[in-house]
């Protein structure tokens, strides 16, 4: 792949690297930070793409190297759910949904972006960037089975910390 | 964001899931984002076009030469030459011998007209007054109109004329740092850089303290940071260095410290 090329696919993945940073952080002022770590490692090691795997599936792997080499040694000191909730508010947003699903949501983000970090990364590469198993086993550097055992552990801590707000929903 | 999708299974964890909400990505952090990657790409191209001119410049230089050294050296022709016999000047002035204190007075005298002449030549004249020009024309850039000055900013970001655009700064006590500091939140990312890195060549306590305060009180914080990391001053760089593995600063911190040394 010529460097022109990379630039341009770089540039049109910028937006899903960005949402990515975001799940995966929990704050978007630190996922900006993380994705501008990335930009710098990917325009590095560009040639380290050969096409073997998904343009977004090398991306997210640098986002997510960038992501351990910043918070292994210090945990992230996740947004509080206020903070979080302040941050979803959407102008857009259709005013007929009701506040408790909207306040919902937030807690379910919270929540995922709470997991621990090796949890986290599954989860998110395989139900929000509905990457397969391969595919994230491959970006994690892991193998196919350890990636179905940390999503299975991520799954039930999410089922257990979500459910006393479900009982608490509004029909 | 939003990111309704229908469950495939019957497990309600996947509902709850679907239902997750997420702070989207605002416009003007989209905007930055691929500002900081035009930039590191354009940084690429200067570096890969100052590469391809230095490898061709090479090139022309090693075939010159070898055309130089394959070439037969002329015949000598021998030729005597008679030189004329040295004709010695005396010091002497008609009337009477010079006394001692005479011969020193001249010999200093004339010491000091062969170093006048000699620090003349080391400095070719035409060279001085074209730097001296090119610099007085950059500082009525950056004290001329707003686009006057995003057109010293874009100097700065040119790596081409960086150089000397910063140096402008060395030999002024007309500084340009309020406009600076307030160019730090230029809507174009590369000229709020720009904006940093001259303020880190500024430097001085006042101007350190000032951007350590815009930081806690998250004003253009990232940029403050990029400053303080370009500078030389002890105190930017302790500030740096305790910020880059601090729980609060360490991504911001360690970010400006590459972004930096990208110049």
């Amino acid at each position: 792949m010529d460097r022109n090329t990379f630039d341009r696919l770089v540039e049109s993945h910028l937006p899903a690297a960005q949402r990515f940073a975001i799940r995966l952080t929990g704050d978007p002022h630190t996922a900006d930070d993380l994705v501008q770590d990335a930009l710098l490692k990917a325009h590095r090691a560009w040639q380290s793409f050969r096409g073997e795997s998904r343009f977004t599936t090398w991306l997210f792997r640098i986002i997510i190297n960038c992501f351990r080499d910043r918070f292994d040694a210090r945990p992230p000191e996740v947004a509080s759910l206020q903070l979080a909730r302040d941050a979803a508010t959407n102008p857009n947003d259709d005013p007929a949904r009701t506040s408790a699903s909207k306040e919902f949501g937030e807690i379910v983000a919270y929540e995922v972006s709470r997991l621990p970090p090796r949890q986290r990364e599954v989860l998110v590469l395989i139900v929000y960037e509905q990457l397969s198993i391969a595919e994230t086993a491959s970006a994690l550097e892991l193998s196919e089975q350890n990636v179905r055992t940390t999503l299975h552990h991520a799954r039930e801590r999410l089922r257990q910390r979500l459910e006393p707000h479900v009982r608490d929903r509004k029909p | 964001m939003n990111e309704p999708r229908e469950s495939i299974s019957n497990d309600p964890l996947d509902q709850w899931l679907a239902e997750a909400r997420w702070a989207a990505p605002t416009a003007e952090s989209s905007r930055r984002l691929r500002g900081a990657w035009l930039e590191i790409s354009r940084r690429r191209l200067s570096s890969w076009r100052r590469g391809a001119v230095a490898a061709a410049a090479m090139i022309v230089v090693v075939v010159g030469v070898w055309f130089v050294i394959r070439e037969e050296p002329p015949a000598v022709v021998q030729i005597a030459i008679e030189s004329p016999p040295a004709k010695v000047v005396s010091a002497q002035l008609p009337g009477r011998a010079p006394t001692a204190r005479e011969l020193v007075l001249f010999n200093a005298a004339v010491r000091k007209k062969a170093k006048g002449s000699e620090s003349m030549a080391s400095t070719p004249p035409q060279v001085v007054s074209q730097t001296v020009v090119s610099e007085n024309a950059i500082a009525r850039l950056w004290r001329g109109s707003p686009a006057d000055f995003q057109r010293y900013l874009e100097q700065i970001a040119n790596s081409e004329t960086r150089q000397r655009a910063l140096h402008a700064l060395d030999n002024t006590t007309d500084l340009p740092t309020e406009r600076l500091i307030q160019a730090l939140a230029h809507p174009r990312a590369d000229l709020r850089v720009s904006a940093a890195i001259a303020l880190g060549h500024i430097d001085g306590p006042v101007l350190t303290k000032r951007l350590i305060d815009m930081i806690e009180r998250d004003q253009s914080r990232r940029e403050a940071f990029i400053a303080l990391a370009s500078s030389r001053g002890r105190e930017a760089q302790r500030y740096v260095q305790t910020a880059a593995v601090s729980e609060q600063y360490a991504g911001i911190a360690r970010s400006a410290i590459i972004a930096s040394t990208l110049q």
